[in-house]
């Protein structure tokens, strides 16, 4: 298919015993804002580093607008951005500066996009101050203006929001957004914050021990995400005891707080709340919920090795 | 790869501690050598006198300078920017070592200039040595210096840090000339392109003089010739060992990964 940007087969990346990448296949189509999710040393960053030539596969390969050898990435890369972990920038000089030189390196003539994209990302009051004294969200919109001063045809952003305050994550959202709108740039993203990601990304790859998961469209993610039923009631374990012994409900899940996930019979709200109240439980809270990115991501890969995500998870499987 | 070379360049010029180096550099030269004849002997005189002691400092300045113009990029990671921007690593080393060999040869031929241009233009070459000899002498170590640049190019990228690669260029190269002295003086084994060191020691050796009578003053005339077969020995050395170790780093470069 023309449309496809980035094409991975088998892609494997393997340091000493472990594999930080195994076997990775995936398609990425012009267009596409595709979320990278996973926990902390799922691999997510490594695949972001071999598509950007810092990293050389083990095993597998990819291709970018089609093309795979040594010459052909090179000037695949050479219509790409990426913003791969804390953006690298030299201490010592100015925002202004590091982009300068970013601007020379890659031989950019004109002079006035440096402006431009200080503008963009709101450091152009940055002045003379040395990027070691700026903040982590300034030295994230510093590499953030890093990636757009080339006015790429795809961009890979690893974590490009970490570190932002509210206010500039929306910023940098609706950036993104303008850009894959209006100018048809396809980004390849990761974040912590799956939330963020869910308001943003059209497809989504969930990635786990370096493993690929699962990729799916937003479309088919909310279709899988589906529903359920949050109960609380007075006596929740007896509630569940209840369901499953009179109602054969198997798909539950018990939440930190005590409280009920029904994932089964959500057209039987009548019956299941009539089933409770005939075993002498009063509940307190029934209604229907629908699974966000978050829900998903916990169920796909389990909470046990993202912290960032533990107040969160809040799941044990019944 | 043009762009990295002016790149490197621009940002060379503007190292405040490259300039603060320089400074350092220049005024211990300039304090020994007013010391010992920069304005009071003649160009040839002084020349012979200078190389002795400047031997010592090319390995150090061109170790310092490889480490700083290669590594600091390296060691702050804004280099990976030109792989990510779609430059070959070809393009991102052999540009680094081309900014390098550009900023070391025109620092060491200004130092070499002021040696030769100052007393000359005060008192004259003189009969200490013949201007043939001195340029052929000067011939030789632009080869030295790069074999001696290839080494620190290849073991900056190595270790992917200018400070390491720094500490490295100093204390290595004390090392090999302690290692050359030692080797002539205890085990009387004189290592001439052996090394780059004690090939540069060999090159600009005027310690063997004697003394002459010109025009009713006494000189001192330097007994330096070059051997045709040790000038070839230095030269196939030079770009030999130089290019072993200016593709053998490459070669590990393109085959890492980096973090």
């Amino acid at each position: 298919m023309s449309d496809i940007v980035i094409e991975a087969k088998e892609l494997t990346k393997q340091y000493k015993k472990q594999k930080a990448v195994d076997g990775a296949s995936f398609q990425i189509r012009k267009g596409m804002i595709c979320g990278l999710v996973g926990p902390n040393g799922a691999g997510k960053t490594t695949i972001m580093k071999m598509l950007g030539g810092l990293v050389l596969p083990t095993e597998g390969s990819f291709t970018i607008f089609g093309g795979s050898s040594e010459k052909e990435l090179a000037h695949a890369r050479s219509r790409m951005s990426f913003m791969i972990e804390t953006p690298y920038a030299k201490n010592e000089m100015s925002a202004r500066e590091n982009l300068e030189k970013l601007r020379l390196q890659k031989g950019i003539p004109d002079r006035k996009r440096v402006d431009e994209v200080l503008e963009m990302v709101g450091l152009k009051d940055a002045g003379k101050k040395p990027v070691a004294k700026f903040s982590l969200g300034m030295r994230q919109r510093l590499g953030i203006a890093g990636a757009l001063l080339s006015k790429p045809e795809i961009m890979v952003l690893d974590e490009p929001v970490n570190g932002l305050d509210p206010e500039g994550i929306i910023e940098i959202r609706n950036m993104l957004k303008r850009f894959n709108e209006e100018e048809e740039v396809t980004i390849l993203i990761s974040s912590h914050i799956l939330a963020e990601l869910s308001q943003l990304c059209t497809d989504y790859m969930f990635i786990r021990h370096g493993k690929l998961l699962q990729t799916l469209s937003a479309e088919e993610l909310h279709k899988m995400c589906g529903e359920y039923y949050h109960i609380h009631t007075d006596n929740d374990p007896l509630a569940l005891v209840t369901l499953q012994n009179k109602l054969g409900i198997t798909d539950c899940d018990v939440l930190k707080d005590g409280s009920l996930r029904l994932f089964e019979r959500l057209d039987e709200l009548p019956l299941i709340s009539k089933t409770l109240y005939e075993n002498g439980l009063l509940p307190t809270t029934l209604h229907v919920h629908e699974a966000d990115l978050e829900s998903y991501y916990m169920k796909l890969v389990g909470d046990d090795n993202d912290e960032h995500n533990q107040g969160n998870a809040e799941t044990d499987k019944a | 790869m043009t762009n990295i070379i002016k790149e490197m360049l621009r940002q060379t010029r503007r190292d405040k501690l490259l300039w603060l180096g320089a400074v350092y550099i220049g005024a211990m030269l300039g304090a020994m050598f007013s010391d010992n004849g920069l304005t009071t002997d003649t160009g040839s005189s002084f020349f012979g006198f200078a190389m002795q002691t400047l031997y010592i400092m090319i390995p150090l300045i061109l170790g310092t300078m490889a480490a700083r113009i290669c590594g600091a990029d390296l060691r702050d990671k804004t280099a990976n920017y030109e792989l990510l921007f779609g430059k070959k690593r070809r393009e991102v080393y052999f540009g680094r070592f081309i900014a390098s060999f550009i900023a070391c040869f025109t620092v060491m031929t200004v130092i070499f200039a002021v040696i030769i241009a100052l007393p000359t233009a005060l008192n004259g070459w003189g009969e200490s040595l013949t201007a043939r000899n001195a340029a052929a002498h000067l011939a030789l170590v632009y080869p030295i210096m790069f074999r001696i640049l290839c080494f620190f190019t290849a073991f900056t990228f190595l270790c992917k840090n200018d400070i390491i690669a720094f500490v490295v260029a100093i204390v290595g190269t004390l090392m090999c000339f302690v290692f050359v002295f030692a080797m002539s003086e205890l085990a009387d084994i004189e290592l001439t392109w052996h090394l780059a060191v004690s090939d540069l020691m060999h090159i600009l050796d005027f310690s063997n003089t004697t003394q002459g009578f010109v025009d009713g003053k006494d000189i001192t005339v330097y007994k330096a010739p070059i051997e045709t077969a040790a000038a070839v020995r230095s030269l196939l050395a030079s770009f030999g060992i130089g290019s072993f170790w200016l593709f053998g780093g490459y070669m590990l470069y393109r085959k890492s990964d980096i973090s």
